[in-house]
């Protein structure tokens, strides 16, 4: 008998719908912490760093939501916040939200603090971007700003004591030595493939017969065989002179590199005085090292932000319209991985179209802050534009505070600009590493540039501070931190200019200039400058002993090996020749008998 | 305690009687869908609509989804390679944009390797835990059954009154 069961279960309906209902309301309940917990947390992945957000608020009607009490915490510095808003108001086109893409039409801003200290210092985001850019900007400093005052090693020289292994010069020497071994052997073989002993034997042989041959009883065969045997020496003679002057020229090729590699020996011997000279604590007081290794890592901490910003722009707004994977939101299960497929002529994921803030603030203070943002998306090849954000800070009419940042990444080559100014405020005090002396550069103005194009960037920053003062650990008894202070109580104001250009992998060039770099140098020089060369001169005799068994040999070796080799060639030459010139010398007397009947 | 009382009550009467094989069959292939794919997920809300409308046994559906639920877990990185695997195909890449950027298909969450490789998984699996759950609801009514009716937890349980509440959703 068939089952006559329904297929449905109509009495589940009202069941289902107060199911749906019991969402709606966990929804009307939760959605507002849910979010608040969302973004809080998605911020502070996107931008490496704390971000707090003190409640958020859906307006579904309106298709709204106001954010408040956000606090963003400096990346680099856990006791402030970089920036803090009151309130937050978004204004979303609810379109999208059906293809689960956020398009905020209008954002604005109220009361907007920045660089408030925390009341708690912000936990660091491990693995984060200000963490990575942090590590990066590490590396940089351990390649570019190297202490400046190792001069407590000047009063009181170490012992040096050195071994073949550490010195360049050494691994240079024996790298020509053997390529002084590799050439002698190419060039031996190289003429003997020639065969050039058996062909001047058999020339010289020939010469003979044919001096002793007698045209009469040979007769004219006789004699023209003998006559194309000595043409044929005469043209094997001549095509291995040919054959030894390419030898000679690939030699000389060698020779060449020998010549090359004795001074790439001088050259690593000069490297190596400087590295012994650094192991004995040395300071280097060329005028780009001492501006370097003063100011050099004030300079890159500015710098790190812009690296920072630059970093964060080409990861969350990638040029082009390829496929692109994120990390799947975090949930029980594992989160996989989001793939997002942008579409010419949609709307992109994400897209924030304008966001603009405008207020007037601070009771005695009596600024004014202007915030804009345009065109800030995940995907910027689809709105086509470039994303802009400008930042204004205006005190009594005048700018204290300035950002303007462009980031084009509507093309194929992501191109961002960024120009940030912090005019006529009191500056952060920097310390001069290696020194008791912390340098307080009191109101002035700051610069930073940068531009990056694809994977490069360049980034230059200016501190101008007319009435810097200084401030010295009166206990230090470093001598050298007396002339520091001698020199820096002259100057009325601190200029530094630094420049940064590379790769985000790692940068090529790294320069800082300031008016302290030359007085300082003259004067540490003079200072230092007795037992500076003692010093450089005991670096050099212990680089001298080590090396000098292995540079005299090498390069000894080389030399003479190069004779060698020019004189093997040489002779040849000259034996080749004298058979050849007497072979056709002999050829000639008998054809000459034979009244020109046989020729040459 | 309630809530659990109800749920061991309503799935001992799912093995014994409550439906026939199919229903609870069908139910626990359903249910597996909840616990092979992530539950907060907008296609599950589709797979709970089928479960309370579809003549299928609900407790049978509970089964598949307590059942699957660890092995969800566990599969986790089939899944993400699978879905992975087929959001990187280029002749699919296509579909993928459209599903992307159509309104309600991109709420699905499909392009989440996850979400996708855990549906394509449970889809291919469905009729092996159809059929499989299938002989096995036979083959415990057949043997084990009758003993378990029999004894005397089966009865404490089956008579509490918390079992009346049950039958609202019972399979017709």
């Amino acid at each position: 008998m068939p089952d006559r069961r329904p297929w449905f279960r109509w009495k589940a309906l009202a069941p289902l719908a107060l199911f749906f209902a019991f969402v709606a309301v966990l929804w009307g309940l939760f959605a507002d912490s849910v979010l608040r917990r969302s973004l809080q947390e998605a911020a502070t992945q996107v931008l490496g760093t704390q971000v707090d957000i003190g409640w958020v608020h859906i307006h579904e009607r309106r298709a709204g939501v106001e954010i408040g009490e956000l606090a963003v915490a400096d990346p680099f510095d856990p006791t402030r916040n970089l920036i803090e808003i009151d309130r937050i108001r978004l204004v979303l086109d609810p379109r999208p939200l059906l293809e689960k893409k956020i398009v905020i039409t209008d954002l604005a801003f109220e009361r907007i603090e920045l660089f408030a200290a925390r009341e708690k210092p912000a936990t660091p985001v491990e693995g984060g971007l200000a963490a990575r850019t942090s590590t990066m900007v590490d590396q940089w400093r351990d390649r570019f700003g190297e202490p400046f005052l190792g001069m407590s090693a000047v009063d009181s020289i170490r012992t040096l004591v050195l071994d073949p292994s550490q010195l360049a010069s050494v691994a240079a020497a024996e790298r020509l030595m053997r390529q002084t071994d590799s050439l002698g052997v190419l060039a031996a073989d190289g003429l003997a493939a020639l065969g050039l002993d058996s062909l001047v034997a058999e020339g010289v042989a020939l010469a003979e017969r044919v001096a002793r041959a007698d045209p009469g009883r040979l007769g004219l065969s006789g004699t023209r065989a003998l006559v194309g045997d000595a043409r044929s020496v005469v043209n094997r003679l001549e095509a291995a002179e040919e054959a030894l002057a390419r030898a000679e020229t690939a030699a000389m090729v060698g020779v060449r590199m020998l010549t090359d590699g004795i001074e790439d020996v001088e050259r690593a011997r000069t490297a190596d005085y400087r590295r012994a000279e650094s192991m004995l604590g040395l300071p280097d007081l060329d005028l780009p090292s001492v501006g370097g290794a003063l100011f050099g890592q004030v300079s890159l901490s500015y710098v790190q932000r812009a690296v920072y910003w630059a970093e964060l722009a080409r990861r969350y707004l990638p040029p082009g319209l390829r496929p692109r994977v994120v990390p799947g939101p975090k949930r029980l299960r594992a989160a996989g991985t989001d793939v997002r497929f942008p579409k010419e002529d949609h709307v992109p994921s994400f897209h924030l179209v304008r966001g603009e803030a405008s207020e007037v603030g601070g009771d005695t203070a009596g600024f004014r802050h202007r915030l804009t943002v345009t065109n800030i998306s995940s995907e910027p090849a689809l709105v086509g534009e470039p994303a802009i954000v400008a930042f204004s800070r205006l005190t009594a009419g005048t700018e204290t505070l300035g950002l303007d940042a462009v980031m084009d990444h509507t093309g194929l080559t992501a191109r961002d600009s960024l120009d940030f100014r912090w005019v006529g405020v009191a500056l952060p005090a920097f310390a001069l590493p290696g020194t008791p002396i912390t340098a307080q550069p009191g109101a002035g103005r700051v610069r930073l540039a940068a531009s990056v194009a694809g994977d490069r960037f360049f980034a230059s920053w200016t501190l101008e501070a007319p009435e810097v003062t200084w401030l010295v650990d009166s206990a230090s008894a470093d001598p050298a931190a007396a002339v520091l202070r001698r020199v820096l109580s002259g100057l009325t104001g601190l200029h530094i200019v630094a420049e940064v250009a590379g790769s985000f992998d790692a940068i090529d060039e790294f320069s800082v200039r300031s008016n302290v770099d030359d007085a300082l140098a003259r004067q540490m020089k003079a200072l230092a400058g007795e037992l500076l060369a003692t010093g450089q001169e005991r670096a050099r005799a212990e680089v001298d002993r080590v090396s000098r068994p292995y540079l005299e040999s090498a390069t000894s070796r080389a030399a003479d090996e190069s004779v060698t080799i020019r004189q093997a060639v040489r002779e040849w030459q000259a034996r080749l020749a004298e058979v050849r010139s007497r072979l056709e010398e002999e050829v000639r007397k008998k054809t000459g008998v034979l009244g020109g009947l046989i020729g040459m | 305690m309630l809530i659990l009382l109800r749920l061991l009550q309503s799935l001992i009467r799912t093995l014994h009687s409550d439906g026939t094989p199919a229903q609870v069959a069908a139910g626990v292939t359903l249910g597996a869908a909840l616990g092979l794919t992530p539950l907060l997920s907008p296609h599950n809300l589709v797979v709970v609509s089928a479960i309370a409308l579809l003549n299928v046994s609900v407790g049978g559906a509970v089964i598949g989804m307590l059942l699957f639920t660890p092995v969800g877990f566990l599969l986790d990185p089939v899944f993400d390679y699978v879905g992975a695997t087929l959001l990187g195909l280029p002749w699919l890449r296509g579909l993928w944009t459209a599903v992307y950027n159509t309104p309600i298909l991109a709420l699905s969450n499909f392009n989440n390797t996850i979400v996708l490789g855990s549906v394509v998984c449970w889809a291919i699996l469905a009729f092996p835990i159809y059929v499989a759950s299938r002989a096995g609801v036979v083959r415990y009514r057949s043997t084990v059954g009758a003993k378990v009716r029999n004894s005397r937890y089966y009865k404490a349980i089956a008579a509490s009154r918390l079992m009346t509440v049950y039958r609202l959703l019972r399979p017709e």
